[in-house]
């Protein structure tokens, strides 16, 4: 059985992330937890996180990661989204440090993660000058093309 | 085209994956310590994986490249740099004419790995252009290279590759894409490293408590450890009774035991045969880690079945060809 005091910190965890979802079955509780069609807590302005626009990138060319979050946000967030599909990692190997953390100051060439597919890992740079508001995933979720990374507050 | 050596370091050798066929008339196989990082190496330029390569140990060379070269660095970190720049491991690097490859501090490992594409235009002895350097065959002229050797470089056609970088390359003396292979062997930061064993048919021979000690205890890799063979220090391993042995063949990673118990794990330019009781076999998927362990490490044996020791070995032979393929689709460039 959950605590209440864990439901009220599941809830907040769930209510902070970019989760739009969550279930949660344990033993004899259930906890669902959908944010559908509810707007974007933090920024308390009509954005909603839609599927990022992509631009493809070209044939072995660099990483293009930055898209726009559609809407009007009243600050510069921007997305980090994944210019392919693999295994998200946050550091280039076990052990060593992450490449990012939220708060940290990033460069368009700050490499924030790589992502594993058949054995090479592919680096994704920030793209934009800012600072990491917040990571959408965790080490070792397996991404899909367009999966939005990280938020990060731009420098404009 | 060639590469001309303006510092040798202190062991560094062309290797391949070894002279074999010729152990039945005394010659040593030789060949990369670490075999993982030689094979991946050589992918990442595009080279069959067993092409020869530089192999350096604990202290790297100075190199002058006097043509455009496509190189490729794995296996330890003995920190690269081109003309001053650290460069990466385990990717493609194209480099400018006449730019210096410079090795320095030793980060992790023991042994790192040179790939250049088309490899080294050296003749093959008995089928190998691995350097045996105690009989001073094959390689370079039969030993470690020197200041002011040529090495010269083997003919391949351009990698797509090659093109797309160094038209990324500007006014930088280097180009290297933003993907890459990760290292082989697992970073320890404990300073003990576990090796997979297989117990040898001679195991039983061993007192029970050395038995049981042999994968209890760790074991020092001490200075008297080269490419031949580690020696290793730790508890003495003895025989429950002297035992009089007729040479046998031994394999890359067989561990005998000498009289004094201190265990030898044989490598790349172990003798043929060996008549020193054998205590277990290092799994071959291991070999890389071993090699990579320096003086001073520790070593943590493990056991495992032989049946176990197949399965990790075709595991890891699965992932090299993955990788092999990964890295085809991104030479070609057909990956995006």
């Amino acid at each position: 059985m959950l605590t209440f005091d864990e439901i009220k910190e599941v809830i907040r965890m769930v209510e902070q992330s970019s989760i739009q979802h969550f279930e949660l079955d344990q033993e004899n509780s259930k906890i669902i937890i959908s944010k559908a069609g509810v707007d974007r807590v933090q920024t308390g302005s009509p954005v909603e996180l839609e599927a990022p626009r992509v631009v493809p990138a070209a044939a072995s060319d660099k990483p293009q990661a930055v898209t726009d979050i559609s809407g009007d946000p009243p600050e510069q967030l921007h997305t980090i989204v994944s210019p392919t599909v693999g295994t998200f990692y946050m550091a280039s190997e076990p052990g060593a440090d992450s490449f990012v953390s939220v708060g940290e100051e990033v460069e368009c060439h700050t490499i924030v993660c790589v992502l594993e597919a058949m054995k090479l890992f592919n680096e994704v740079v920030a793209g934009v000058k800012g600072t990491i508001v917040e990571r959408l995933v965790s080490d070792g979720d397996f991404i899909e093309y367009g999966q939005p990374l990280f938020l990060v507050k731009s420098e404009s | 085209m060639s590469i001309k050596v303006l510092t040798p370091g202190l062991l560094t050798s062309i290797q391949d994956l070894g002279r074999y066929g010729y152990q039945k008339y005394g010659v040593i196989v030789s060949g990369g310590m670490d075999a993982y990082s030689l094979r991946i190496a050589n992918l990442l330029v595009g080279n069959e994986e067993g092409e020869a390569v530089i192999e350096m140990t604990l202290m790297g060379p100075s190199l002058l490249l006097e043509e455009d070269v496509l190189l490729a660095i794995t296996g330890g970190d003995l920190s690269p740099a081109i003309n001053g720049q650290p460069v990466p491991q385990g990717r493609p690097i194209l480099v400018r004419k006449g730019s210096v490859l410079k090795f320095g501090a030793l980060k992790s490992g023991c042994r790192s790995y040179l790939a250049v594409r088309g490899g080294f235009d050296i003749p093959r002895v008995m089928g190998s252009k691995s350097t045996y350097l105690r009989a001073g065959i094959g390689g370079y002229q039969g030993r470690a290279l020197l200041q002011g050797d040529i090495l010269p470089l083997g003919v391949a056609c351009p990698l797509p590759f090659a093109e797309f970088l160094k038209k990324t390359m500007g006014s930088n003396s280097f180009a290297f894409p933003s993907w890459y292979v990760a290292r082989s062997y697992v970073l320890q930061k404990a300073q003990e490293y576990r090796v997979r064993v297989i117990p040898n048919s001679q195991f039983p021979l061993f007192s029970p408590d050395s038995r049981k000690q042999f994968f209890r205890e760790p074991f020092l890799v001490t200075t008297q450890s080269d490419r031949m063979g580690y020696r290793l220090s730790g508890i003495s391993l003895q025989l429950t009774e002297p035992l009089e042995m007729i040479s046998e063949a031994v394999a890359l990673g067989t561990i005998q035991v000498p009289p004094d118990g201190n265990p030898i794990v044989l490598l790349a330019d172990r003798q043929t045969v060996g008549g020193y009781p054998k205590i277990a076999q290092a799994a071959g998927v291991d070999i890389s880690t071993l090699a990579q362990i320096k003086p001073g490490g520790k070593i943590r044996f493990e056991e495992i079945s032989l049946a176990e020791a197949e399965t990790l070995y075709a595991a890891r032979e699965a992932d090299i060809q993955q990788i092999r393929v990964a890295i085809q689709l991104q030479l070609a460039g057909t990956a995006t």
